[in-house]
């Protein structure tokens, strides 16, 4: 943090910029002290449901997950000094309010198309699994919590949110863990195959290259009789 | 007609010479009754021709001539123009005057004519040999296509004159002699040959007239001829089909096609021969295919085996139909087959509801025979490996047919899958088939070599081999360690005929389990001098196997107590063998192996019994050595292992009254019952197995068994899925399940899903990622 702050002095730049940016790091700083771990340099759990309220944000909603996402935090209830005073004072915002503000915009675009919202889904998947690198696998359950907070307010997926339902429940049957690669096939599945053709999933393929539980939900799917024969 | 003048006439007279060789050229044509030519005549013909020729004073018709050929420059230019002409209009009168005799047929005329006219042809163009020479071949290499030599000159005006006014004429006679052939009337060939070659003749190549032209031939009769044939054949074969029906009709084909062939021969040009035979072909065949198809399932159910070969000879060269018949063999087998094993399994069935025996319901999965089922497949394909040769000359084709149903049956039957989707059979029964002959109890008869066979070709078709290998080395396994086998030859004999089919790894385990077996013997042998003959174990058989080549698994549930008088002799084992291998960890697997026991419980004076028992059941035995009666409770602490597995060893001392449960419970385990061993055990045997009726093992076994075969197909996928991706770095998806299928087919049929989770289990363990465009990346 110095170092950076130095950089901005021995920057030369105009006086009004440095004083703005200093200014708005003091009160970024001011702001990541409010609710970090007295411990340690980390926001945890407490500060952050504090700080989550403090914006008015529910922490089930898919706000909540922007803000870990643009904050790199590497799991749940943790945010890195670091992390949180660089991205704050790079987009210029320096109280809860323009805070708010900035999210709220931040994850309208994110949540806009399936290319942007891509980033964030990805993000989500180590989030949730933790830096753990001996895991390589989260819990169903949790994948499922997850999957309805980051979809719940996708625009473009509401027309297959049945057949998303039912893959929570294939999914929740079959007992098994997800696994980074399934969790980000799954998306592609949901933006290639669910939503483009919700009744008959004609664009699916099972001699491509789908993760074989998509073939194992698709042939689960055919034996409930929940899907009709494409014409 | 007058003599010739003898004189010659003067060489630059056109004229005179033409008046003066113009009676010769009459007698070389042969007309006037054909007198023949004497040497003089063509002589002085010849001369004249000559003569007139060669004469250079003619200058002024000469200059005529050339003026009109535009050769202005060339001082020097030939004669032969006017004469060429003359001789071109008589040959024009001459063939126009040819007429037939009375009631001659024309064609007969026409041929007869024909051999004499190309005779005088041949030697008119002697007698203008000078002019053909010169003046003709001038007029020719100056582009003047329309001059032709005396020969050609002849035929052209036989082809304008004689031949094409009269050409409907002499096709519609060449096609009633032919016909009244066919019709098996004798007719002079001759006279079709001759009136054909002539069309062969009078085609001619204006621009390179010593070129073959077919042109005539091709045209004026080529076509017409192979129309006649195909609608005479046409309205016989559905005439004779119609009244005779398929089976006379193809003896009729196989007489029919070789005579039409050898009487066209002789009058046919090489070039439509092929022609000829396409359209026989077409009409015989072709044409009633479907009639001969609509037979062929027929004959092939009543073994017609003459008829289908006759069939297949016809249809020799129509790749299409011998592929129809190959494909129609195939499905034919494969509901044969089909019925066949349908059959089978219902006699079996309808055997076993009908005695209902204690054997059908030990093992009510597998209820066939395996030694009737295999031989059942063997049969099978056996009666149409013969159909094969008998006819169809062994053709690839059917060959493949033959093939592809075998892999179709031999895996999939009522027999091998019961219901669907279960996984075959075949490959364990032809295990159990291969385990009745080497079994030490057996009374089969037949000879290795033929066992082998049987098992080799089972083998081929089989698709899942590693289950086949997996089933005959438990079964094997089973035979070694219950001292079980019939010979130590035989075994091997066995093994190193599937070893010839099979990869030497793929016989690697069973190899080496033989070894041990060799191993042990040698170890027995030490231990034997170390313990001394002064021991409570009269003969004890220690195996030592490999941990992974042989199918066991140590269980945790078979944790014995050992009683010390046993324990000793278990020490100088482990020593004995940790001396040489001291690396090397030993588990013993109790629930393995099994123990002849001296009881002395019989009435007195009558010798000891000998109880055949398993280890836990020798522990149990052991214990009432030291006191006659036992809680449940007390026996299992002293015995050890799981309580299921103590209750089921214990169970048939009970059933067999060997030990009384006092009072009788429905619970083994009741604590308010004793248990007593009795003094004096009443049976008829004296020797008595405990082991056989101890309850099955068959259902964990088969668990054991198709989790070792999972397990060893993904370590398969999974290297050979490294492999691939090691030399080719990066593959789309489908190419590699591709490589994978073919690279694994020799083994066993991978599935889809199973190669799809080997290769997320790599991309999880991130050997390979994957990138755009469903293809993998190997990430070294």
């Amino acid at each position: 943090l110095e170092q950076a702050v130095s950089d901005y002095y021995s920057g030369g730049a105009s006086s009004t910029v440095s004083g703005n940016l200093k200014a708005s790091l003091g009160a970024v700083t001011a702001i990541f002290d409010k609710y970090k771990d007295p411990q340690s340099e980390i926001i945890l759990i407490d500060g952050t449901l504090s700080y989550l309220e403090d914006l008015g944000i529910d922490p089930e909603d898919c706000l909540s997950l922007t803000l870990s996402y643009i904050l790199n935090s590497p799991q749940t209830g943790e945010f890195h000094r670091k992390d949180f005073v660089d991205y704050w004072t790079q987009a210029g915002v320096s109280s809860l309010t323009e805070m708010k503000e900035h999210l709220q915009n931040t994850h309208t675009q994110l949540i806009a198309s399936p290319e942007t919202f891509v980033k964030l889904y990805n993000y989500v998947f180590g989030f949730v699994k933790g830096p753990d690198r001996q895991l390589k696998m989260i819990d169903a359950q949790d994948a499922i919590s997850y999957w309805r907070l980051l979809f719940a307010q996708c625009s473009f997926l509401t027309s297959c949110s049945e057949r998303f339902e039912q893959w929570y429940t294939f999914v929740e049957q079959s007992g098994r863990g997800i696994t980074k690669d399934l969790w980000e096939m799954f998306f592609k599945f949901l933006v290639d195959v669910l939503s483009t053709d919700p009744v008959h999933l004609s664009s699916y393929d099972e001699m491509s290259a789908w993760h074989s539980m998509m073939d194992e939900y698709v042939e689960w799917l055919e034996d409930n009789n929940l899907l009709e024969a494409s014409a | 007609m007058s003599a010739p003048p003898q004189a010659l006439p003067i060489a630059g007279d056109l004229d005179a010479t033409w008046n003066f060789i113009k009676p010769g050229l009459e007698f070389i044509l042969g007309a006037q009754g054909d007198q023949g030519v004497t040497s003089k005549i063509y002589m002085n013909c010849y001369t004249a021709v000559y003569n007139y020729c060669t004469n250079k004073t003619r200058s002024s018709t000469l200059s005529q001539t050339s003026t009109r050929m535009g050769l202005e420059k060339t001082t020097y230019t030939l004669t032969g123009g006017e004469i060429y002409g003359k001789l071109e209009d008589y040959l024009k009168e001459y063939v126009q005057s040819l007429h037939p005799e009375n009631n001659e047929p024309f064609l007969e005329f026409y041929v007869r004519k024909w051999k004499r006219f190309t005779i005088g042809a041949r030697y008119l163009n002697n007698v203008f040999d000078y002019m053909n020479r010169y003046w003709v071949l001038k007029e020719r290499s100056d582009g003047h296509r329309n001059i032709f030599d005396i020969n050609n000159l002849a035929l052209v005006q036989w082809k304008n004159h004689l031949f094409t006014p009269n050409l409907d004429r002499i096709r519609a006679e060449i096609f009633g002699l032919i016909e009244r052939q066919r019709n098996n009337e004798i007719v002079d060939t001759n006279i079709i040959s001759v009136a054909v070659k002539s069309m062969v003749y009078l085609g001619l190549d204006v621009n390179d007239l010593k070129k073959p032209n077919l042109l005539v031939y091709a045209t004026c009769f080529e076509t017409q001829f192979i129309e006649v044939t195909a609608e005479y054949y046409r309205k016989e074969s559905q005439s004779f089909l119609s009244q005779h029906g398929v089976k006379d009709y193809m003896i009729k084909c196989e007489k029919r096609l070789p005579e039409e062939i050898i009487r066209a021969n002789n009058y046919l040009e090489e070039r439509s021969r092929k022609l000829l035979h396409i359209t026989l072909r077409k009409v015989l065949i072709e044409d009633h295919a479907q009639e001969m198809y609509d037979q062929y399932l027929k004959l092939l159910e009543e073994n017609g085996t003459e008829h289908i070969h006759r069939m297949f000879v016809l249809f020799a060269d129509l790749p299409e139909g011998l592929d129809t018949l190959a494909a129609r063999l195939e499905s034919h087998i494969k509901i044969e087959a089909a019925k066949e094993l349908e059959e089978l399994k219902l006699s079996t069935e309808s055997l076993e509801a009908s005695s209902e025996d204690k054997t059908a319901r030990k093992r009510p999965q597998v209820a066939v025979n395996p030694k009737a089922y295999i031989y059942a497949l063997v049969n099978i394909y056996d009666k149409f490996s013969r159909v094969l040769v008998d006819c169809f000359n062994r053709d690839p084709r059917f060959i493949k047919s033959l093939d592809a149903a075998c892999k179709h049956f031999f895996n999939i039957n009522a027999i091998a899958v019961p219901t669907p989707k279960s996984a075959s059979k075949t490959p364990e029964l032809l295990a159990r088939y291969a385990d009745a002959f080497l079994k030490a109890t057996t009374k089969e008869v037949e000879t290795e070599t033929h066992v082998a066979d049987n098992l080799k070709l089972v083998l081929r078709y089989v698709e899942n081999k590693d289950e086949f290998e997996n089933h005959y080395r438990r079964l094997l396994a089973k035979r070694l360690i219950n001292g079980n086998t019939r010979s130590d030859e035989l075994e091997e004999g066995i093994l190193q005929k599937l070893q010839d089919k099979n990869s030497l790894e793929y016989t690697s385990k069973i190899t080496k389990m033989f070894e041990d077996m060799k191993s042990s013997e040698t170890l027995k042998q030490r231990v034997k001098e170390v313990i001394g003959p002064n021991s409570v174990v009269g003969d004890f058989n220690p195996l030592i196997l490999a941990s992974s080549m042989w199918p066991f698994v140590h269980n945790e549930e078979y944790t014995l107590n050992i009683p010390p008088e046993l324990q000793s002799t278990l020490n100088s084992v482990e020593a004995e063998y940790t001396n040489s291998h001291s690396e090397r960890n030993l588990q013993w697997l109790w629930n393995h192996g099994k123990n002849e026991v001296k009881a002395n419980l019989a009435r007195k004076g009558k010798p000891p019994f000998i109880f055949t028992v398993s280890n836990v059941q020798l522990m149990i035995l052991l214990a009432f050595n030291k006191s006659s009666t036992y809680s449940f409770g007390a026996l299992h602490q002293i015995v050890g292992v799981a309580q299921n597995v103590f209750e089921a060893h214990l169970l048939p001392f009970v059933k067999f009254k060997l030990i009384e449960q006092d009072p009788p419970s429905q619970s083994l385990s009741d604590p308010n019952s004793s248990l007593t061993i009795v003094n004096e055990y009443k049976s008829k045997k004296l020797k008595v197995n405990f082991v056989s009726s101890i309850k099955n093992e068959q259902k964990q076994e088969e668990d054991e068994t198709s989790k070792e075969i999972e397990e060893s197909r993904k370590n398969y996928l999974t290297a050979s899925i490294v492999r691939i991706m090691k030399a080719r770095k990066t593959r789309q998806h489908n190419e590699l399940i591709n490589e994978v299928l073919l690279q694994a087919q020799s083994r066993f049929k991978a599935k889809l899903i199973d190669i799809k989770r080997a290769i997320e289990y790599l991309v999880e363990k991130e050997y390979l990622a994957r990138v755009e465009g469903g293809s993998y990346e190997y990430l070294a």
